[in-house]
């Protein structure tokens, strides 16, 4: 194993390699500021590029690039409110508030150096699971996947604070969004409305964007006078500030990187729910729950760390049996194959040293997104003391263009006008956005693995480890928020002014 | 109320000059003519990026292009089980600029089932040619309890929903060989339902060749049976075929299913293309797809070429389109779960 | 609603005062969608049906609890004035005063620009749309000089077509003359 950690090194260390590294993770970097491309569209268009390449300088081009996506996405969602990735939703709901007291740089900071310290920790899993991979997938099937989409839906009440009332009704309306289309088991369209575009659902990215940016959209329209939009000049020298704050909060850093890396191992779940997870438990657990949503330094953290390690762990299932879990791992997949590579037990023993290189790809490409991060805070920073009005016609661009390139369809720029206008009226009212996000990115899930789990083991799946595993920690959380929340009732009503925030 | 009457007046100033743009690209319309020289061809993708189809059409454009003189780019429109975009280019014009790369079996057996969503008629499409067809590969885990064609009654099947070509092969296979087999729905994609074959939680699951390969050869799965014509990879080399193993009965629908299957991979235009434009691109797609280089990448990648012309392939899609009774019933059940 | 509820309204004039009318007539529509969406689903076999008739039966149930708890139940009507310093206060607090402050005026403005945008987004396609909005935004909202606003409008549309166009080769929105 040894002698092929180095030799994965060598690899990935070659000119050549490094060459489509840094070309990688420069596209990566401008395409993932945008909405909707990114991930799987860009992947797909970079594959040609890749035909007779050697398979590690062609990974060095891919998967550098994809890497660099999640952590890009994080600085749309804190420059602009806007969700630059799916799973850079959770960032907008302490990045942008950060940004709007002023501290944009401080915020990029933290996002730059947690999801650095995220996307290593995740090649680092990558790595350590090599030997026991294979068993380890033999063990996830349906069940294990809905316990995890339980997981997640028991954080509705963390990430609904205000009226948890309000919280449940949210996430069903996401729910029964979720519900649109071709149902999974008879082929039979709901709530289509005749309607053949609804076919497929409706997709995440028009929501996120309507939903989170429509609103902030509107309000950079009519924001009164023309200074600039913060009440506080910005203040850049607080990048070393973000990165030290991250460091500060390291053991957070950690356990919201092994919800990444571990919920990113599950086929099908990926980044846009671990985004909440993690963000959840980190508002959970914190001191200071009532600074989330308004610009905690620790929601930050959370977002950022957890956004990048799932990379590492969304490559276990490819890696191992060729199942990719998500779209992008989809096109990875197909680059596989292109290049000679047989995902499967091969990948583990013969081409093991290609293995370890994609975990050194994983590792350089984000230290050196890091530097061009670094390099391009500064200049980002600076868009946020332009007059809010300046930004309009380009953050409208930037609303129809991510909605549009999604899938390719105009249907989908309605959708997010549709989702832009409920954002807003949730915002004038005080309605919690982030359950119905979360309904959405879960309802599927829950439908689908629930109904499979029964076909295939009737209810003996209640039983099986993984599940119950799960089952424990979901029993834990809830007693620890009785727990919580009984001890903390009084003081709790009193700072209830004074939390909320997006969520 | 100053704002507001700006705004007005944006609206305003803004629905003129859609206006005056309006009749000024309705004013020019090129003459057309046969040939595509420096034009933009789009060819359609019904899928998401990432699988076989959106490959062959990535690896296809810039050779096509070249052929034509014209730039060809790459265009996914997933929906509706590629439907949704074959109803678009359908309705876009016959000039040669909108082709689609169709899922044959799909792209069939939705047109013959008559299927929700279903706006055109399949035999009346420009068909270009056939760019690849593989054959289906029923494959079952490693355990060895099902090694024949018989042991697979009473077993369950996986597959992603109705519809899907693994659900029609499940919903063909139960009867013309009398299976009695449960078909379990709804994995979130093809991958997943393989992979809870190799975890035994399911028996059989069928789909294309190309798919089931890399399964085949890491050992985790176990050919048991091939549907169409058997292309000769060494993998399946001795796994019995639909046709040797259906009674004499059953026969007919069985070579029908063969075919259906062997429709493979399918480039089209919209109905009503001229003569000319349609020769062009049929030459050109022809030129394209067998160039021996091509044929060898492409073979290399994981995505091996097999080329039909496009008269034969509009053949084919006639005597698809024309199955007797007995399968078109046989289809429509698998298309209504 | 039954006369009985309305007059146990009536008894109360103090309490239907600081019922929150907004959380009324939003809880009130979700109620009718969850319904609805539990009739549609009726009409579903079995297997496509559950899930969708348990969602909606929950959601129904916690809107019908809540419109209970906000008409019957009403908190006071507003938090107090506080003296906390603006930029203590929270994010959904500071967006909930910022769009509460805003006149019929102003959203009719809003509307009216983007609701053009998009109009002219489905007529003349984004490159148009990008262009006519950016120049009579920058030109009408903001201020600015002529030469600005077509420099900056230039530059937005250019960049776009670089991208999309000539770089990824991705396809934009057309609009119904198909101009991209």
């Amino acid at each position: 194993m040894l002698d092929a950690i180095g030799a994965g090194l060598a690899q990935a260390v070659t000119p050549m390699s490094l060459l489509m590294l840094l070309i990688g993770v420069v596209i990566g970097f401008f395409v993932g500021i945008l909405p909707g491309l990114g991930g799987a569209v860009t992947l797909a268009l970079l594959i040609p590029v890749t035909y007779g390449m050697d398979p590690v300088p062609a990974f060095s081009l891919l998967l550098g690039m994809y890497v660099v996506c999640a952590i890009a996405g994080d600085f749309t969602s804190i420059l602009f409110g806007i969700p630059g990735e799916p799973t850079s939703a959770a960032m907008v709901l302490d990045g942008y508030p950060m940004n709007k007291k002023g501290q944009a740089g401080r915020a990029l900071g933290a996002s730059l150096s947690s999801s650095a310290v995220g996307a290593i920790f995740g090649a680092l899993v990558l790595m350590a699971l090599i030997p026991v991979m294979r068993p380890l997938m033999l063990g996830i099937s349906a069940p294990e996947l809905f316990a995890a989409g339980l997981l997640g839906l028991t954080f509705i009440a963390a990430l609904s604070a205000g009226s948890i009332h309000k919280g449940v009704i949210m996430a069903a309306v996401g729910v029964l969004i979720a519900l649109v289309g071709i149902d999974p088991n008879l082929g039979i369209p709901r709530y289509t409305f005749d309607n053949l575009h609804l076919w497929e659902g409706i997709g995440i990215v028009p929501v996120v964007v309507g939903l989170l940016g429509g609103a902030e959209v509107l309000q950079t329209m009519l924001e009164k006078g023309s200074g600039p939009k913060q009440t506080a000049p910005p203040h850049l020298g607080g990048i070393m500030v973000g990165v030290k704050d991250s460091f500060r909060n390291w053991w957070l850093m950690l356990r919201t990187s092994a919800i990444g890396a571990g919920l990113g191992i599950l086929p099908g779940l990926g980044g846009s729910v671990s985004q909440f997870v993690a963000y959840g438990h980190a508002k959970q657990t914190s001191k200071h729950p009532e600074e989330f949503g308004n610009g905690s330094i620790e929601g930050v953290i959370a977002a950022g760390s957890t956004t990048a390690a799932k990379d590492g762990g969304a490559l276990v299932p490819t890696i191992a049996f060729g199942i990719p879990g998500s779209a992008s791992m989809a096109v990875l997949l197909g680059a596989f194959l292109i290049l000679g590579l047989n995902p499967g037990p091969e990948m583990l023993t013969e081409q093991l040293d290609v293995t370890l290189s994609l975990v050194w790809i994983i590792v350089l490409s984000t230290l050196v997104a890091v530097v061009l991060g670094a390099l391009l805070i500064r200049p980002l920073a600076k868009l946020t003391s332009v007059s809010g009005k300046l930004l309009v016609p380009f953050l409208i661009a930037m609303l129809t263009i991510g909605a549009f390139s999604y899938k390719n369809a105009g249907e989908d720029i309605w959708v997010m006008l549709a989702f832009l206008a409920i954002g807003v009226v949730a915002a004038r009212f005080k309605w919690p956005r982030i359950p119905l996000l979360l309904g959405l990115v879960l309802g599927e899930l829950l439908e689908r693995y629930f109904m499979v789990s029964y076909a295939l083991f009737e209810w003996d799946w209640l039983s099986r480890p993984g599940v119950v595993l799960v089952e424990v920690a979901i029993g834990a959380m809830i007693l620890l928020t009785a727990i919580r929340v009984a001890r903390k009732k009084r003081p709790a009503r009193k700072v209830g002014q004074l939390t909320g925030g997006l969520v | 109320m100053q704002k507001v009457g700006m705004g007005i007046a944006a609206l305003i100033t803004v629905a003129v000059l859609a206006g005056c743009s309006s009749n000024a690209a309705s004013g020019d319309t090129p003459d057309a003519e046969t040939s595509l020289e420096g034009q933009t061809i789009t060819l359609v993708v019904p899928f998401d990026p990432g699988g076989g189809y959106d490959a062959y059409a990535r690896m296809l454009a810039p050779l096509l292009g070249e052929e034509l003189g014209a730039t060809v780019i790459v265009e996914n429109r997933p929906g509706a089980g590629g439907i949704l975009a074959t109803n678009e280019v359908v309705n876009s014009k016959p000039d040669g600029r909108t082709i689609a790369l169709l899922n044959g079996p799909g792209h069939l057996g939705s047109a013959i089932a008559e299927a929700d969503g279903v706006l055109y008629d399949a035999e009346k499409m420009s068909y270009i040619g056939q760019i690849s067809s593989e054959p289906d590969v029923v494959v079952t885990n490693g355990g060895g309890e099902i090694e024949s064609a018989d042991d697979m009654a009473g077993k369950r099947f996986a597959a992603t929903g109705p519809g899907s070509n693994e659900y029609i092969d499940a919903v063909v296979l139960n009867e013309l060989l009398g299976l009695d087999s449960e078909v379990i729905t709804g994995f979130a994609s093809s991958n997943e339902a393989s992979l809870n074959v190799v975890q035994k939680n399911v028996d059989l699951h069928s789909r294309s060749l190309g798919s089931q390969l890399p399964g085949i050869k890491a050992g985790d799965l176990v050919p048991v049976l091939v549907i169409g014509t058997n292309s000769g990879e060494s993998e399946i080399a001795n796994v019995p075929n639909l046709l040797d193993v259906v009674p004499s009965s059953s026969k007919e629908l069985a070579i029908l299913h063969s075919a259906l299957v062997s429709s493979g991979r399918i480039i089209a235009a919209p109905p009503g293309m001229d003569e000319g434009m349609l020769n062009l691109l049929r030459d050109a797609f022809e030129a394209a797809v067998t160039d021996e280089a091509f044929q060898k990448s492409a073979a290399e990648s994981g995505r091996p070429i097999s080329f039909m012309g496009g008269a034969d392939m509009q053949k084919l899609v006639s005597g698809v389109m024309g199955s007797p009774k007995a399968y078109v019933e046989l289809i429509k059940k698998a298309y209504s779960g | 609603m039954s006369t009985e509820v309305i007059s146990a309204i009536r008894a109360a004039p103090g309490r239907w005062a600081r019922v929150n009318k907004s959380d009324l007539i939003i809880t009130a529509l979700l109620l009718v969608v969850f319904l609805a969406a539990m009739t549609m689903a009726t009409e579903w076999k079995p297997l496509a049906a559950y899930f969708p008739l348990g969602v909606s039966a929950l959601g129904a149930a916690a809107s019908a609890t809540f419109l209970v708890r906000v008409l019957f139940f009403p908190r006071s009507a507003e938090a107090p004035k506080t003296n906390i310093p603006e930029e203590a206060r929270s994010m959904a607090d500071q967006e909930y005063e910022f769009f509460r402050s805003l006149t019929t005026r102003d959203w009719i403005v809003a509307v009216a620009w983007l609701g053009g945008f998009y109009v002219a987004l489905a007529v003349a396609g984004i490159y148009v749309a990008m262009a006519v909005f950016t120049v009579a935004y920058l030109k009408l909202q903001a201020s600015r000089s002529w030469f600005f606003a077509i420099v900056y409008a230039a530059l937005l549309a250019g960049i776009t077509f670089l991208i999309f166009s000539t770089l990824l080769k991705l396809p934009l929105p057309g609009g119904l003359l198909g101009l991209t």
